[in-house]
């Protein structure tokens, strides 16, 4: 299923491309949390995503008055949106800090609620599903979230990266044999880490 | 070209939650954009398509100029220098 409706999106674009400012409070609501988290996923910092997802609203404010009618939003802003990623990486080392970052807020995102245990179990599936993200490459990753957390076409998801169709199955196909495979690896550190703990604990009583 | 059924793993990623840009900067971040935008529209017909015409067609030709200058002199310089 894919998450852009044509026809809500030509009339906001029409508002869009007339300069209605509602309009663009519209999509900026619509979008933003998504971008924002497609973006804070994909380069691991708060901050980061925060610059990249201006910047991807200030291109697009630049761009509203000679956008094309026939433009399907969620592919337009997450190009910007991955292209400022792309541009930004090949100037900064993100790689250093960006797991231990991204760890946080991983956590503090999925235990909002008071944890009984599905809560718990839930919390730590989600939680070992965002590490096992961050742990794929860049080109892996972003496969990842347009395809699986944004649920977008596959055909967009193409267009977005700049990929033909059959080259982007192939990368989404080896990408989630990495997460599963990621995934596999973290539970199994994270159980012999649970099992050491319980046997320490045994041990001093 | 029909995509396949979606599977377990991608199911899940679906389910992750979105996070939040934080209170203050998320809303300076906003009125920036908004402003930004009403901004581009601000802009007379003039400026708008003289603006046009140098992004899409004078930078080309004043580049072509400046390359068929260099060359000009290069290549009589190069003559001058044989003889």
């Amino acid at each position: 299923m894919s998450v852009t409706d044509e026809a809500p999106d030509r009339e906001l674009v029409d508002r869009l491309r007339r300069g209605d400012a509602s309009a663009f409070d519209r999509v900026y609501s619509t979008y933003h949390p998504r971008l924002f988290s497609f973006l804070l996923r994909l380069s691991g910092r708060r901050d980061t995503a925060e610059d990249l997802a201006q910047e991807t609203w200030l291109k697009l404010a630049k761009a509203a008055p000679g956008l094309r009618e026939d433009t399907t939003l969620a592919p337009f802003l997450f190009t910007i949106a991955r292209n400022a990623f792309m541009s930004h990486r090949r100037w900064a080392m993100l790689d250093l800090s960006r797991i231990v970052t991204f760890g946080i807020e991983a956590m503090s995102a999925t235990s909002n609620e008071p944890s009984p245990e599905t809560h718990h179990e839930r919390a730590r599936a989600i939680a070992l599903l965002e590490a096992a993200l961050q742990s794929l490459p860049v080109a892996a990753r972003e496969v990842l979230l347009l395809v699986g957390v944004e649920g977008m076409e596959q055909e967009e998801v193409a267009k977005v990266l700049g990929l033909s169709y059959d080259t982007l199955r192939q990368r989404l196909s080896r990408a989630r044999a990495q997460l599963a495979e990621s995934m596999e690896t973290l539970d199994r550190k994270q159980n012999a880490i649970a099992a050491r703990r319980r046997t320490n604990r045994g041990e001093s009583t | 070209m029909s995509d396949p059924p979606i599977d377990p793993l991608l199911a899940a990623l679906r389910e992750l939650p979105s996070f939040a840009a934080a209170g203050a900067g998320e809303d300076r971040a906003r009125r920036a954009a908004r402003a930004a935008y009403v901004r581009s529209f601000e802009g007379s017909a003039w400026h708008t398509s003289a603006a046009g015409f140098f992004g899409k067609a004078a930078v080309p030709v004043v580049l072509a100029g400046i390359v068929g200058l260099y060359m000009t002199w290069a290549i009589a310089a190069a003559t001058a220098l044989l003889h």
